[in-house]
C-alpha cells in the first residue's frame, strides 16, 4: 500500500533532471548529433561557434557530436555494471546474511578478496585478456566491471542483513515457518532498500568512472566513442598543452554532472523509502512556510506558537 | 496532604500539541492546564491514543518529530540547589533542558528496560550517571549511592555486576526505575511503566512506588490505563479524551464516585475484584479520528447520556462541588436541565469508602 509520491526536496529534483537530460541523451544522441563523430573534414582546432558548437579537435572532428555520440556507451555501460553489480551484491550480501555459517565464511571471504584486489590493476588484466571485438561491447565492458564493484554493496548488505536477522518480525516468520526465500525477500529485502538504492546509485557512478579511466587509459577500444576516448584523444593530442579546453572540459563535465544528479537523488532516497522519515521529514522550504526556525531534534520538540504560525502562513 | 502540596513543581497552562506541520496538523492534545504540587502523585488516565503520554513527552519536550507543540506554559519550580527557580520549559535552550533533566524531572518509559546497554553491566550505567552529576565522587561513594539506589527498588546489591541480559524484565525495569531516582528529582514521570511486566510484578512496582514516593517526597506523573491500578497510587486522578483533560478529581472520589460518563465506562471496564459478578459493559465505539473530530463534546457519539447541546457545544473543564474537582460535561453546567443518571449524580457519592 505504498503510496508513491513526487519528492519534494529541491535536491531530488534537480538530480532527477539533470539525470533525465543524461537518459534522455542517451537514447537519442547519436541521432541529434550534428556530424559523424569520426568526420576530420573540418578546420581543426576551432573554438566552439555556433557551427561548432563545442568547437573541433585537433584532428578536425566535432566535440559536441563525439560528446553525444559518446552518451550512449558512458551510460550504457554504467546502467549495465551498475544493475549487475548491485544484484551480485545483493544475492551475497542476503545469503552470507541471512544464512550465516559456511555460506557466510564462504562468501565474505570472497568479498573481503574482492575488496582487498585494487580494482583497476585487475580490470586492466581482464580487459587486456578479452578478443578485441569484445572490449567495445558494453555488456562485457559492463560486466567485467561489475565483477570488480560489488563487494564493498556485499558488505553493508550482509551487516544490515545480520542486524536484521534477529528482529522480532523476522524470527516471527521464522517460527510460522516462512521459506528461506521468502523471508529474504518478503521480510527482509524491502529493509534494505534504502541500502540497495545507494548501492545502485554509487555503483553506477564509480561504472562510470572506471569505464572512463579505462578508455581514458586507451585499454577499450580507442575507435569506440565514449567519454573516457574523447579524454584519451584529448591528452595524446596534448590538447591540454595548446589549452584547447573545449576538448577537454565537455567530457569531463558530462562525467561530474553525472555523478552529481546520482549523489543528489541518493539524499531524497531514505526520505522516499523510508516511511517514519516520510512522515518526519520536512524540507527546509516546508519548514520555512510554517513558520520554524530549527529542523526538530530528538529530546528537543519544537514549539510553534500559532501566532507565529499564522504570521508564517501569511507572509 | 499537607502544606507542602500547595507548592506547585510544575504548572500547566493551555498547552497543546499538533502531530504534522502547516495542513496535515493534528491535534494530539488540546488546551491542557493542571497544576501539580510537591509530592503529590498524579495519574493519567485515558485509552490508546487519548493523549497521554503526548502530553508528558510534550511537557518533556522528548516528543519526536513530526509532533510540535503549538501552545500554552509550562513552568517547572525547580528545587536542591536551584530552589524556588521558576524555569521555563518551553523557551529553555537545549543546555539549559539538559541541565534540569535528570537531577530535576525524569522520566521512566513504556520500554525502559530496553535501554540498557547489553555490553554493560547495571553497576557502570550507575556509576556513570552519579559521577557525571558530581565529579568529586569517590568511586566507593558511588557504588554505595548505586547499593542504596537498588535496595530502594528491592534488588540485591550483587545486581549491579550482572548484566542487562541477566536480569528479568521486571528486575530491569526496577533497575531504569532506581536509575530515574539516580539524582533525586523533584518529579518522575512514570509512562506505564508497568504495562510490559505481569501483573504481580506490576504490583509489586507499584508498591515499591507508593512507599518510595512517601520516602523521598518527589511528585510523580503517573500515566496508565489501568484506572484500579491509578486508585490506590495517585492522589488526584486525570482521565483523558481525544487530547482534552475530561475529568480531574481525588483519586478516591474519581472511583467511587465519576462524574463524567467516559470515566464511568473507564471503570465499567475492570472487573471488580469483591462482590457479585457483573456483565462487563465497557464503552462501545472506539476513539475519535483525531483528524476530523466529531463536533461538539468529543465523546458524544460514544455516550449513553448524549443530548442536543454535546452534539454542537464542546464543554469546558469547569470546576464542580465546591471547586476541589472539575469535569468537562454538560450534564454538570449549573444551567442544563438534562437528568443527570444516578451514576453520575451527587447521589453516587455514597459509594465512597466502598470502593476504596
Amino acid at each position: 500500500m505504498r503510496s508513491m509520491r513526487v519528492p519534494r526536496s529541491p535536491k531530488v529534483l534537480v538530480g532527477l533532471c539533470i539525470l533525465g537530460i543524461f537518459i534522455l541523451l542517451t537514447l537519442i544522441g547519436p541521432w541529434i548529433a550534428p556530424y559523424d563523430p569520426n568526420d576530420t573534414s573540418f578546420v581543426p582546432n576551432l573554438r566552439p561557434s555556433w557551427q561548432h558548437l563545442f568547437g573541433t579537435t585537433t584532428l578536425g572532428q566535432d566535440v559536441i557530436s563525439q560528446l553525444l555520440v559518446g552518451c550512449r556507451v558512458t551510460m550504457v555501460v554504467g546502467f549495465i555494471a551498475g544493475t549487475l553489480a548491485t544484484i551480485i551484491s545483493l544475492v551475497v550480501g542476503l545469503a552470507a546474511g541471512y544464512i550465516g555459517g559456511r555460506t557466510d565464511e564462504g562468501l565474505s571471504l570472497l568479498s573481503n578478496v574482492f575488496l582487498a584486489i585494487p580494482g583497476l590493476p585487475l580490470l586492466i588484466v581482464i580487459n587486456s585478456y578479452l578478443p578485441a571485438g569484445e572490449q567495445a561491447n558494453p555488456l562485457v565492458v559492463g560486466l567485467v566491471i561489475a565483477l570488480t564493484g560489488w563487494a564493498w554493496g556485499a558488505r553493508v548488505l550482509r551487516a544490515q542483513t545480520m542486524s536484521l536477522r534477529d528482529r522480532d518480525f523476522v524470527e516471527a516468520a521464522r517460527i510460522i515457518g516462512e521459506s528461506r526465500w521468502r523471508i529474504m525477500l518478503g521480510e527482509i529485502g524491502p529493509n534494505l532498500l534504502p541500502i540497495i538504492a545507494a548501492s545502485f546509485l554509487f555503483t553506477i557512478l564509480y561504472s562510470v568512472g572506471v569505464y572512463t579511466t579505462l578508455a581514458f587509459l586507451g585499454l577499450t577500444n580507442v575507435a569506440t566513442w565514449n567519454w573516457g576516448t574523447m579524454l584519451y584523444w584529448a591528452q595524446t593530442n596534448n590538447a591540454a598543452l595548446a589549452n584547447e579546453w573545449w576538448w577537454l572540459a565537455p567530457p569531463g563535465i558530462a562525467i561530474a554532472l553525472v555523478g552529481t544528479s546520482l549523489a543528489l537523488i541518493n539524499f531524497g532516497i531514505d526520505e522516499f523509502i523510508n516511511p517514519r522519515l516520510r512522515a518526519a521529514g520536512l524540507t527546509a522550504r516546508q519548514r520555512r512556510r510554517v513558520g520554524m526556525a530549527r529542523r526538530p531534534r530528538l529530546g528537543f520538540t519544537p514549539v510553534q506558537r500559532s501566532e507565529v504560525r499564522k504570521k508564517g502562513a501569511s507572509s | 496532604m499537607n502544606e507542602d502540596s500547595l507548592v506547585p513543581v510544575l504548572d500547566v497552562t493551555n498547552f497543546s500539541v499538533d502531530y504534522g506541520y502547516g495542513d496535515d496538523a493534528v491535534r494530539a492534545v488540546s488546551d491542557v492546564s493542571f497544576s501539580l504540587g510537591r509530592s503529590q502523585v498524579l495519574g493519567v488516565a485515558g485509552e490508546s491514543g487519548s493523549g497521554k503520554s503526548t502530553l508528558v513527552y510534550g511537557l518533556t519536550r522528548l516528543l519526536r518529530a513530526p509532533g510540535v507543540i503549538t501552545s500554552g506554559e509550562v513552568t517547572l519550580h525547580l528545587a536542591g540547589e536551584r530552589n524556588g527557580e521558576a524555569f521555563n520549559v518551553l523557551t529553555a535552550s537545549e543546555d539549559e533542558l539538559r541541565q534540569v533533566r535528570w537531577s530535576q524531572v525524569s522520566i521512566v518509559m513504556q520500554s525502559a528496560l530496553n535501554a540498557l546497554n547489553p555490553l554493560r553491566r547495571v553497576g557502570k550505567e550507575f556509576d556513570e550517571v552519579l559521577r557525571r552529576h558530581d565529579r568529586t565522587s569517590s568511586k566507593t561513594a558511588r557504588q554505595e549511592r548505586a547499593i542504596e539506589l537498588l535496595a530502594l527498588v528491592g534488588l540485591a546489591a550483587d545486581r549491579l555486576q550482572r548484566f542487562p541480559h541477566e536480569l528479568s524484565g521486571g528486575q530491569r525495569q526496577r533497575v531504569m526505575i532506581a536509575m530515574a531516582l539516580a539524582l533525586r528529582p523533584e518529579l518522575v514521570i512514570m509512562d506505564e511503566p508497568t504495562t510490559a511486566l505481569d501483573v504481580v510484578t506490576q504490583r509489586e512496582i507499584v508498591s515499591e512506588l507508593y512507599e518510595l514516593r512517601q520516602k523521598l517526597g518527589f511528585a510523580m506523573i503517573f500515566i496508565t490505563h489501568d484506572l484500579s491500578l491509578l486508585v490506590e497510587l495517585a492522589d488526584e486522578i486525570m482521565v483523558m479524551y481525544a487530547g482534552e483533560i475530561v475529568e480531574r478529581a481525588p483519586a478516591v472520589e474519581l472511583h467511587g464516585a465519576p462524574r463524567h460518563p467516559y470515566t464511568l465506562g473507564l471503570m465499567n471496564s475492570f472487573p471488580p475484584l469483591q462482590g457479585d459478578r457483573v456483565r462487563m459493559t465497557g464503552i462501545p465505539g472506539s476513539p475519535p479520528n483525531l483528524k476530523s473530530p466529531p463536533g461538539g463534546c468529543a465523546f458524544h457519539p460514544r455516550c449513553p447520556s448524549a443530548h442536543d447541546r454535546c452534539r454542537t457545544q464542546a464543554p469546558p473543564l469547569v470546576a464542580i462541588e465546591d471547586g476541589h474537582r472539575s469535569v468537562a460535561c454538560w450534564l454538570h453546567d449549573s444551567s442544563s436541565t438534562e437528568v443527570v443518571p444516578v451514576s453520575l449524580s451527587r447521589r453516587a457519592a455514597s459509594r465512597i469508602g466502598q470502593g476504596a
